[in-house]
């Protein structure tokens, strides 16, 4: 008999900061840069308005620069953590994707349309998580990078402020709506998990949780000498 | 007698060794004058002397040919130190004549002869203007102003002589071709374009005049005078202030010249204050007045950050050795440099070959700050022109509008046919621009500020004033464009009209003011129809011949037939008519501190500013009198997001719009799948 009211550490505090300053300043750098993208369109007086509204660009510049910052701090302080921290190290490791990751997509995919009993059995990392966390660190590289050339681009030639331009207005698009669609529906829409986890704050998970969403952690982990 | 023999040969021998010496020291002696003559290094005009048209020596101290006016030709050209020929190409002396008119241009304007004022479309920003004549025609009527004409219709006030001034069309002088020809002074002449009732033979030509822009003393007042009484040779010499001239040739007074001997050297010579580089009051005594008219320019410290630093027109736009560009670089070569003027097509193959913003502006060349643009993305550079940002503000206004088809009774209009054009300022208010003109002089332009219009041309955003135009027209038969009445006879209708509205062309006064500002235009059906049947009637009964043709009234791109009647004339986005001009903004720029986007990005990006918001007129006239206005930012073509210019750019937009809608489409079906199974196992287990 499983205590649901029994919980396991599944994220340290550096990682939890780590999360907390990475949603907070990417939440900043899509709601400031929605006056930004409305000069896309620079000929349409509603969108100009949204620019008036937010008071204006250069406030907006001034807070999505410090966001950005912050994101790429964060960035930075997660590869230190990754070098550094044994608990680091070993979640990398463990995000590596591996031919598993590919069953299991495969299996869960049958399982969605009823072909299999029972979903796949995933470890400490699911490849849906795996993904996620993939996609940030290619988001960061994109973003962060793009904006610097943005920021200082009297140190490029036009042509690659022209290249970061374009980089960085898509890659925005794609990583808020990836963000707002599959990684919030993944941690509080899922109907099983519905209204959400809080497991960002306090860093754990129920036994229950464990069992169904990460059988084979305990297996995985086994390993590491932390 | 065998030694005496050789004697005698030896003294011959010698003789002829010393004869060889003498003459081979002569030509020598020769050559260095020669070159002595032809190559002066100081740079600076040695004192010299003044020749007539003969290139005989005029020397007023000995009284040698003290009544003849010097010729400018032959003082500092043919018997001087410089290439005449070559000087006088510049455009500023052809003003047009002998260059072929641009193919557009010939579908456009069917009175057009060449491209620039000489043969050209209009003087003003837009028809009516006096059109010169072809050079062959059978019947007077179908003259308005003839070669000699353009000198006296006020053109030649500021023309500076050579080109149309001294040649015909066909490469004659004119003084000299009527002497050859027989023809009579003041006579048919054969109905030539270049000779009917021409005076030449008694006026003389006006040679190009070198002092003009080289001689800061220089009295356009003087000169402008004598083209007045059709003294034309004498032009020079009064302009240049060494003599007096009296008497007229337009009055039947015999002309004198009394030089002013104090003025000379001791040995008859000259020795005057020439400038290489002009000073910017000889390039403004032509320049100022139409640039307030066509730009509501100043060129005054007040409003030009440039004049305030105290530059030179010609350390902008050089010529002769001091050029950059290659098509205009060489010693005395007079071809200034300049810019590329929207409706300005003298010498087209010329445009931009005066220095620029980046010319200066990027390299510190004459002392010019280097600006840094932080925070500009670069694609503003390079869709937006500087002057766009630089021009923020205009101080004085200019003609937004102008309209050739009613009565200006406005004050001080001179001279009267000037009467049938009335302007229209950017704020569309009446606006008596001549009468300004003779009351303040460019000295005490009043000051209307107005952000200017903003117009796409050549790929980028400028500051300009595009004009609106209304015009009675000539549609001809089988011919692409239009025709334009003459000026006089649209004055001439006019003027009969208001002298007797009942008995001439009484149609006029359906013509009203309907906008209130009491001033009538020509806005509704019956007004169209008055103004276009007035024109036809007037034109039939003074013997224009209308066979194929239907007079038309023409407003902005529409071209009416009658009040009902009308089609659409094809374009540039950035004209408001094919028949009125469009002139760029690039004087008066402010300093930088006043340039856009100093307070920030919502200069621009802002609903509060007219960047893209300002509501620009499209129609001067609609229905009630008042204008119909377009967004500024439908203007300038804003319909979607412009595609990247740069490929590695678009590809790389390409690429992450595929990688949003290829992630997207999976991890949506992802969801809907899980959630999908959810329900269906929730079913399953109930």
């Amino acid at each position: 008999m499983i205590k649901k009211t029994t919980q396991f550490k599944r994220f340290n505090i550096f990682f939890r900061i780590q999360h907390i300053l990475m949603f907070l300043s990417v939440s900043t750098l899509v709601i400031t840069a929605i006056p930004m993208w409305c000069l896309k369109y620079p000929y349409s007086e509603t969108l100009t308005g949204i620019i008036d509204f937010f008071g204006g660009l250069e406030r907006v510049r001034i807070i999505h620069h410090l966001a950005g910052w912050t994101l790429t701090f964060t960035f930075f302080y997660h590869l230190l953590y990754v070098l550094i921290h044994p608990e680091g190290r070993r979640d990398f490791i463990l995000m590596l994707p591996k031919i598993k990751d590919f069953r299991d997509l495969y299996h869960n995919i049958l399982y969605f349309t009823g072909k299999e009993k029972d979903p796949p059995k995933f470890g400490r990392f699911s490849y849906f998580e795996k993904f996620d966390y993939w996609a940030v660190y290619w988001g960061c590289i994109i973003m962060c990078g793009s904006g610097l050339i943005m920021m200082y681009p009297e140190k490029f030639e036009n042509k690659i402020f022209y290249i970061a331009l374009e980089a960085h207005y898509h890659e925005a698009i794609l990583a808020a709506l990836a963000l707002f669609i599959w990684h919030m529906f993944n941690v509080h829409f899922k109907p099983e998990k519905f209204p959400g986890s809080l497991t960002w704050l306090h860093g754990k998970i129920t036994e229950q949780e464990k069992k169904n969403e990460h059988p084979l952690e305990d297996e995985e982990i086994k390993f590491f000498k932390l | 007698m065998q030694r005496n023999g050789e004697k005698m040969k030896k003294i011959v021998m010698l003789l002829l060794i010393f004869t060889f010496c003498l003459i081979s020291f002569s030509i020598y002696a020769e050559n260095q004058n020669k070159t002595t003559k032809k190559v002066f290094p100081s740079g600076v005009c040695p004192p010299f002397y003044l020749k007539d048209e003969s290139g005989n020596v005029i020397d007023p101290v000995h009284n040698i040919n003290a009544n003849k006016p010097y010729s400018p030709k032959q003082t500092c050209g043919t018997t001087g130190c410089h290439d005449y020929n070559k000087i006088t190409e510049g455009f500023h002396f052809m003003q047009g004549k002998g260059e072929k008119v641009p193919e557009w241009m010939a579908k456009r304007y069917n009175w057009v002869s060449f491209p620039g004022n000489y043969g050209g479309n209009w003087c003003s920003p837009a028809p009516l203007y006096r059109q010169l004549a072809q050079k062959k025609n059978n019947n007077p009527r179908t003259i308005d102003m003839t070669s000699f004409e353009f000198v006296t219709a006020t053109c030649g006030y500021c023309h500076p002589g050579g080109g149309p001034l001294e040649y015909d069309r066909e490469g004659n002088r004119y003084d000299e071709y009527m002497k050859k020809k027989g023809m009579k002074s003041g006579g048919d002449n054969g109905f030539d374009g270049d000779y009917y009732k021409a005076r030449w033979i008694e006026t003389g030509v006006i040679e190009a005049d070198c002092l003009i822009c080289h001689m800061p003393e220089y009295s356009f007042k003087e000169r402008n005078k004598q083209i007045d009484n059709l003294n034309f040779k004498w032009a020079a010499t009064a302009g240049s202030g060494i003599a007096k001239v009296e008497g007229s040739i337009k009055e039947g007074k015999p002309v004198k010249v009394i030089y002013d001997k104090s003025k000379f050297n001791d040995d008859g010579t000259l020795s005057l204050h020439i400038v290489k580089e002009p000073r910017n009051t000889a390039c403004l005594n032509c320049h100022a007045k139409p640039g307030w008219k066509k730009r509501g320019a100043s060129f005054s410290t007040r409003t030009d950050v440039h004049i305030r630093a105290g530059l030179k027109c010609v350390d902008c736009h050089p010529a002769g050795s001091k050029a950059l560009d290659k098509r205009i670089q060489g010693k005395e070569v007079h071809q200034i440099g300049k810019g590329d003027d929207p409706s300005g097509h003298v010498r087209d193959d010329l445009d931009n070959t005066m220095l620029d913003c980046n010319d200066c502006h990027t390299t510190g060349y004459l002392g010019a700050p280097i600006p840094k643009h932080r925070g500009f993305p670069l694609h503003h550079f390079e869709k937006i022109a500087c002057q766009t940002c630089h021009i923020p503000l205009r101080y004085v206004k200019s003609a937004q509008v102008q309209v050739s088809d009613v009565f200006n009774k406005g004050p001080k209009i001179y001279p009267p046919p000037k009467k049938i054009w009335t302007f229209y300022d950017q704020n569309m208010n009446y606006w008596n621009h001549y009468g300004e003109l003779a009351m303040f002089t460019k000295e005490d332009q009043p000051t209307t500020p107005f952000s200017p219009v903003l117009i796409r041309y050549k790929g980028k955003i400028y500051p300009g004033n595009r004009v609106h135009s209304a015009w009675p027209g000539i549609w001809e038969e089988g011919k692409p464009g239009l025709n334009q009445p003459f000026m006089k006879d649209i004055f001439t209708m006019w003027e009969l009209h208001n002298k007797d509205p009942k008995r001439y062309y009484s149609e006029l006064s359906k013509i009203v003011d309907d906008n209130g500002d009491g001033v009538p235009e020509v806005n509704k059906p019956e007004e169209i129809d008055a103004i276009i049947n007035s024109v036809t009637q007037y034109l039939k009964d003074t013997g224009f011949d209308l066979t194929n043709r239907k007079v038309v009234w023409v407003y902005n791109d529409r071209v009416y037939f009658s009040g009902n009647k009308w089609e659409t004339l094809p374009k540039y986005n950035y004209e408001a008519s094919p028949y009125a001009s469009v002139y760029k903004y690039s004087h008066d720029v402010a300093p930088a501190k006043a340039a856009l986007g100093v307070k920030g990005c919502s200069d621009c990006h802002s609903k509060n500013s007219p960047f893209f918001f300002a509501e620009v007129v499209e129609y001067p006239f609609g229905k009630d009198g008042k204008p119909v206005t377009i967004k500024q930012a439908d203007l300038l073509g804003y319909k979607k997001v412009p595609r990247p210019s740069e490929p590695w750019a678009y590809w790389t937009g390409v690429f992450f719009k595929y990688l949003t809608i290829i992630v997207m489409a999976g991890l949506i079906i992802h969801m809907l799948l899980d959630v999908f199974r959810y329900y269906k196992k929730r079913k399953t287990e109930k």
